[in-house]
């Protein structure tokens, strides 16, 4: 577990975004002490910065894209997209 | 820079709706215009750098265009960004940060702006504005310093279609100002054979047109 306390899942997809690219879009799960205002922007940027820089974007030719929920959104949305999280 | 400050504001405040208001409606409200506070935060900028009239610099503004400022952001964001000018200098961890960000408001604004498909929450949308507001703080860190002049400013975030046609615009202006020169030159020759020192009204379209060149940034 990478992100104990913070991040519940990952879940990604692989598309192309609004410009037709080839993208990878993650979907993070997030407790709900971790999508507190004062601590969201630190976890987010970690997570994020974690992520791009083990998918070696460099060599990508898929532009990464990263969207954090926090577990109590997600629990009262049940977004299908969201659902049946990957253990991080 | 005062409407890219106000736009963050903006989105900051449609971030979170009260209860009585359309809170889908806001929140993708929200997303767009954070996006749109990067944007002329870093169009505004870059257009500073260009010496020139006002008005030069508001149409300088209106070259850029957003896939192609995706792609270049796309190119600083992995650091294979190369840019024009020599010798290179490298690209500040700060600009790298602030292209991530840039490309991630984008897409997301597509899809607030687009997609009725899209569900939006709090977080998210606070996720989204909190990378906005760090490449704020990270743009106000490299803003002014000979690296964001040489790579931001000057280049970095004009794609190279209108890089190149800026310099096409420079060289047609050098060639205008040898074709002003020769016509000046041919001209005053024929005004002194007629005894006549006054210039042509060719001539004065010319030197007009040679101020001009100023709007090009040389």
């Amino acid at each position: 577990m990478e992100f104990p306390g913070e991040v519940i899942g990952i879940r990604y997809s692989i598309s192309h975004d609004w410009n037709g690219d080839s993208a990878i879009f993650f979907r993070v799960l997030l407790s709900d002490s971790a999508s507190r205002p004062e601590a969201l922007a630190d976890v987010t940027g970690r997570v994020a910065g974690k992520l791009f820089n083990n998918l070696q974007h460099g060599e990508s030719s898929y532009t990464p894209y990263f969207y954090f929920r926090s577990k109590s959104e997600q629990d009262r949305l049940t977004d299908p997209e969201w659902q049946l999280l990957t253990t991080s | 820079m005062a409407i890219a400050d106000d736009l963050l504001t903006l989105a900051g405040h449609l971030s979170v709706p009260a209860a009585t208001d359309p809170e889908r409606a806001w929140l993708r409200r929200s997303i767009s215009t954070a996006y749109y506070a990067l944007f002329q935060r870093l169009v505004q900028s870059a257009a500073q750098r260009w010496t020139g009239t006002a008005a030069s610099r508001l149409g300088l503004e209106r070259t850029f265009k957003h896939d192609q400022m995706k792609e270049v952001s796309r190119a600083v964001s992995t650091g294979s960004w190369r840019g024009w000018s020599t010798p290179q200098l490298p690209v500040p961890l700060e600009l790298r940060e602030i292209a991530k960000s840039f490309i991630g408001l984008q897409e997301a604004r597509h899809q607030a702006d687009y997609s009725n498909e899209k569900s939006w929450t709090q977080t998210e949308v606070a996720a989204k504005l909190s990378d906005a507001r760090t490449a704020f703080q990270n743009w106000k860190k490299i803003d002014g310093s000979p690296a964001a002049d040489r790579t931001c400013a000057e280049s970095a975030f004009i794609s190279r279609k209108s890089r190149a046609a800026l310099r096409a615009d420079r060289h047609l202006c050098r060639l205008g100002v040898l074709a002003v020169q020769l016509a000046r030159s041919v001209s005053l020759r024929t005004a002194l054979r007629r005894s006549d020192r006054r210039p042509s009204a060719r001539i004065v379209i010319g030197t007009q047109f040679t101020n001009d060149r100023k709007c090009f940034g040389r």
